[in-house]
């Protein structure tokens, strides 16, 4: 049984003689000994030529010296490796021996300082990297090394059991046992999965570049393919005349990237095509590109000989459907070169045809007048010929259901969709590259921000390419900035600019639109202090991210009589949250009272859907659904998933992201109690739970869809005294649209007192004064500008004596 | 006394652990020229047709068909073979040179520390 203190004894002389000697240096001398020693010999060559075999004892005895020397290096270098890479078969889980003791970094750092082994982790090479990762800098670092602490010593560090203990397991050791050191970090900001995910980063790129200079180990020389193995595969002309290889996107597929859930497809695809029968695949994902991904990576890990070894040799190719449609226009011609392929590539016996969009081609193949699945089912049931079809969800559907029996032939492996975690673990390795190309860096928070960010902003492309996708820009960008560190902050600043949507770091403007968000409501919307800061309170959790993320920003019901400012709240908070009014979708939900209307919003079979085209156009906006409780049920279920998930799924199978949005629905369903209940002023917590209790009496709404809700607003009537502020803010409004045209409107406020009692109706709230201020002033303006009684960029004066009685009658 | 225990400790390790290590280095190497020029398959599949190119047998009776067959088979079973045993012959070749490379190395690492003595011992006489 090892202890801490043997093997501290074991590494100590070889560390002691790099710390005199670098690994870099022991190189260097090691090339120079070389090189003289060759020079000698060289010379002593010549010398003999010229001198009839003579030289001087002096040059033979430099160059013996010098041999010496470099074997003496080449010797010690052996050692220094010896040590270097002890236990590292064990780390990377290639070995089986049991290895338990320290790995060289580890112990290297403990015999640093064996009394402070948190000192030794923050100031070594790895440690340094890791709180660099994690956004603090050396005045951090140093002010909590120089502050009042309890020690770690490194006889306390505990040895793993069965493997090398690395400085993983000391940094995470410390985290956990540390306690001054993990306040340190709690104060900084600093999660444990933080930490952790940065600590894993930082020594998982380590010994990535330290199994590269193994090059003597089996796992890298294992990276190597045989020459002679394809001598025994056959070619199959046709196929690779109407192919091409597989390729992702416009990346080779050594250049692509897989996370957890897609090598899970992999290993699923592998044993599919590793069956005796019938070992066909049809790969069901969002796009056929992500498909191909994970085809690439299949191939690429059989060419690596790092694949089920039954599938040994085999290549895909991609047939060239369009290429071969244009070719052969008769049936005949057409099946003859399918029957062709197909004879070609099972007598090759190791080719995978892989055909993408196969129910397309199966009626592209109909339409000339071939049976594609009649014709190619002898040859799926071979085991010299596998066949991976690739379809879409949207049309996966019609083909299980047009062909069942040839669909028997397939397995079928659905693309699994990718989470954060796996996609930070596709990101890591290209952020380093990137760095490294680049001279940039990323804080591992960073990483984390275009994960998630990526995955909750970004509604474009599938993920985890997006994500990847930012990452490439945001490399460039600090590259062309001349501002290296990426953070947090970097990525919010960038997908906000991107998206007009305000993330990360609430600060100057945006805190005070928030902090003042009922106040700003307010310019706009008259009354309804209860709705207005409710609508507040949730926007301000949802800006600090204390809502789920999984869901839309925000979701409210509005519930009142007409004209009371429910579309204008809608209307101020797209203002407020996208910039701009024009970020506000309206559905007028009368249209989808039918059942069969769920089709015309999600997509039936003659097109697209209206929400689903409108998501995709405007996939950051204030969602208005109007009169939401005249809509059918069906649709009404659509909404319940949308509130719950943020997203739906289209009838063509695509998911469509509903979380950038605010949704509001509008309903006057219970506007009558709501009236009732205000006139005689009950307290407004308890009018709210009866006004819901009622409409759920009433049955307009089920109570899952209600509390699906962040907020259910109830808009209050309107009485005299707001709806002449409403007049107010309409005549605003009107003076200018006037201005625009050139004219200034001067309305007295005698007139707008008599406008504002010609439009006061109780049942229309806003709407009638709307009304009067259009039938009385908006009439008078015209036909003073028509009769030419005001010139452009004259003063529009209008008071109570410029109507006749009859014109105030309305 | 630092020096003495590094070299009380290197001494040790070159007379044990190295010698191990040495030969796990040799395996490895070995395991991958038999991989690299694919030494087993081309081995078992020595008289197979070249990249599997063969003829349909045809009728018996039709004598012409029976020859090109007959023909092209063979010839394809004998492009084959030479070709596979060219790529095992350098595979063997390959396997020699790293046995005897490593034969030569694990003598001279036996001596390596006296070499390197008597080198730099013998290398100072001539020189002075």
């Amino acid at each position: 049984m090892k202890t801490i203190s043997t093997e501290l004894g074991n590494f100590r002389p070889v560390i002691a003689y790099e710390e005199v000697l670098g690994r870099y240096s022991l190189s260097v001398f090691r090339i120079i000994f070389f090189v003289i020693w060759l020079t000698c010999v060289a010379t002593i060559g010549v010398s003999a030529v010229y001198n009839n075999g003579a030289y001087t004892p002096a040059l033979l005895g430099s160059a013996l010296i010098f041999f010496a020397l470099w074997l003496e290096q080449m010797l010690l270098f052996s050692y220094h490796n010896s040590f270097y890479f002890r236990g590292f078969d064990s780390i990377i889980g290639s070995g089986t021996k049991n290895n338990q003791g320290l790995s060289y970094e580890a112990a290297q750092l403990l015999l640093k300082n064996e009394d402070d082994v948190t000192g030794a982790f923050m100031t070594s090479v790895l440690g340094k990297e890791v709180m660099a990762r994690l956004g603090l800098t050396v005045g951090d670092i140093n002010s909590f090394l120089g502050s009042k602490r309890a020690f770690i010593k490194a006889t306390d560090i505990p040895l793993q059991t069965k493997r090398s203990t690395t400085v993983y397991d000391i940094g995470t050791y410390l985290y956990m046992y540390d306690v001054d050191y993990k306040l340190f970090l709690e104060r900084a900001v600093v999660t444990s999965t933080l930490y952790g995910g940065a600590l894993e980063l930082v020594i998982k790129a380590y010994i990535a570049h330290k199994r590269t200079l193994r090059f003597w180990s089996r796992d890298q020389l294992s990276h190597h393919s045989g020459i002679g193995r394809e001598l025994s595969t056959g070619i199959p002309f046709e196929l690779e005349r109407f192919s091409t290889q597989v390729m992702s996107g416009d990346q080779i597929i050594t250049d692509t990237h897989h996370t957890p859930a897609q090598l899970n497809t992999v290993t699923k695809i592998e044993q599919a095509l590793a069956r005796n029968r019938a070992a066909n695949v049809i790969l069901i994902g969002q796009s056929i590109d992500g498909a191909k991904d994970i085809i690439a990576a299949v191939e690429n890990r059989i060419g690596r000989g790092t694949g089920l070894n039954a599938l040994a040799g085999l290549s895909f190719r991609v047939l060239d459907t369009e290429l071969l449609a244009l070719n052969f226009t008769t049936a005949a011609d057409l099946e003859e070169e399918l029957l062709t392929i197909c004879n070609q590539a099972a007598e090759a016996g190791t080719h995978v045809i892989v055909i993408p969009h196969l129910n397309n081609f199966i009626t592209r193949c109909n339409d000339i007048g071939v049976n594609l699945p009649e014709l190619i089912d002898v040859y799926l049931t071979l085991p010299t010929l596998h066949v991976i079809g690739i379809e879409t969800i949207r049309d996966e559907r019609e083909l299980r259901n047009g062909h069942p029996a040839f669909m028997s032939r397939f397995e079928e492996i659905v693309l699994e969709d990718t989470n954060t975690l796996d996609t930070i673990t596709v990101l890591e390795p290209i952020a380093l590259r990137q760095e490294k190309r680049r001279g940039v860096f990323f804080t591992y928070d960073a990483l984390v921000a275009v994960a998630e960010m990526s995955e909750r902003y970004l509604t474009a492309g599938t993920m985890p390419e997006r994500a990847i996708d930012v990452l490439h820009t945001l490399a460039q960008q600090a590259q062309k900035n001349g501002s290296p560190r990426i953070t947090r902050a970097t990525v919010s600043t960038y997908i906000g600019d991107v998206t007009g949507i305000p993330v990360g770091e609430i600060a100057g403007d945006e805190k005070d639109r928030l902090l003042n968000l009922e106040h700003i409501l307010h310019e706009r919307i008259i009354g309804q202090d209860e709705a207005v800061s409710a609508i507040s309170r949730t926007m301000r959790r949802a800006r600090v991210d204390i809502e789920r993320t999984d869901k839309p920003i925000g979701s409210f019901l509005f519930l009142g009589p007409t004209g009371v400012g429910k579309t204008e709240t809608a209307k101020a908070l797209a203002h407020t949250f996208f910039g701009a009014e024009t970020n506000m979708i309206r559905l007028d939900m009368t249209e989808y009272s039918a059942e069969h209307t769920l089709g015309y919003l999600i997509g039936d079979e003659n097109g697209t859907g209206t929400l689903t085209d409108m998501l995709h156009e405007h996939p950051y906006c204030v969602l208005l659904l109007d009169e939401f409780e005249k809509a059918a049920e069906a649709v009404h279920d659509l909404f319940l998933q949308i509130l719950d998930e943020g997203y739906f799924t289209s009838t063509h199978g695509t998911k469509v992201n509903a979380r950038n949005t605010i949704i509001i629905a509008t309903s006057n369903a219970g506007s009558d109690l709501i009236r009732k209940t205000t006139s005689i002023r009950a307290d407004v917590p308890k009018l709210d739970t009866d006004i819901i209790n009622h409409i759920i009496e009433t049955r307009v709404f089920k109570p899952e869809l209600i509390n699906r809700f962040d907020s259910t607003i109830i808009f209050e009537p309107l009485d005299r005294a707001q709806q002449g502020a409403v007049a107010g803010l309409m005549l605003a409004e009107l003076t200018e649209r006037i201005l625009k045209r050139g004219y200034y409107l001067i309305v007295t406020p005698a007139l707008l007192e008599k406008l504002a009692d010609i439009g006061y109706d109780p049942y229309a709230g806003g709407r009638g004064i709307g009304r009067a201020l259009q039938d009385v002033l908006e009439e008078k303006i015209a036909q003073k500008i028509l009769r030419g009684d005001v010139v452009v960029g004259g003063n529009l004066h209008l008071d109570l004596s410029d109507f006749a009685a009859a014109e105030l009658a309305v | 006394m630092f020096f003495l225990t590094i070299v009380g400790d290197y001494i040790t390790w070159h007379y044990s652990t190295a010698l191990l290590s040495f030969v796990r280095i040799y395996k490895n190497l070995w395991w991958f020229l038999t991989q690299f020029f694919s030494i087993p398959q081309l081995s078992v599949s020595l008289l197979a047709p070249y990249k599997r190119m063969t003829e349909h047998r045809g009728s018996l009776l039709d004598i012409e068909a029976w020859v090109g067959f007959f023909a092209i088979n063979v010839m394809s079973r004998l492009l084959g073979f030479f070709i596979r045993v060219m790529i095992i012959s350098a595979g063997l070749l390959s396997l020699l040179v790293l046995s005897l490379g490593a034969v030569t190395t694990y003598a001279l690492w036996l001596i390596a520390p006296f070499l390197v003595v008597f080198c730099f011992t013998f290398g100072v006489y001539l020189l002075f």
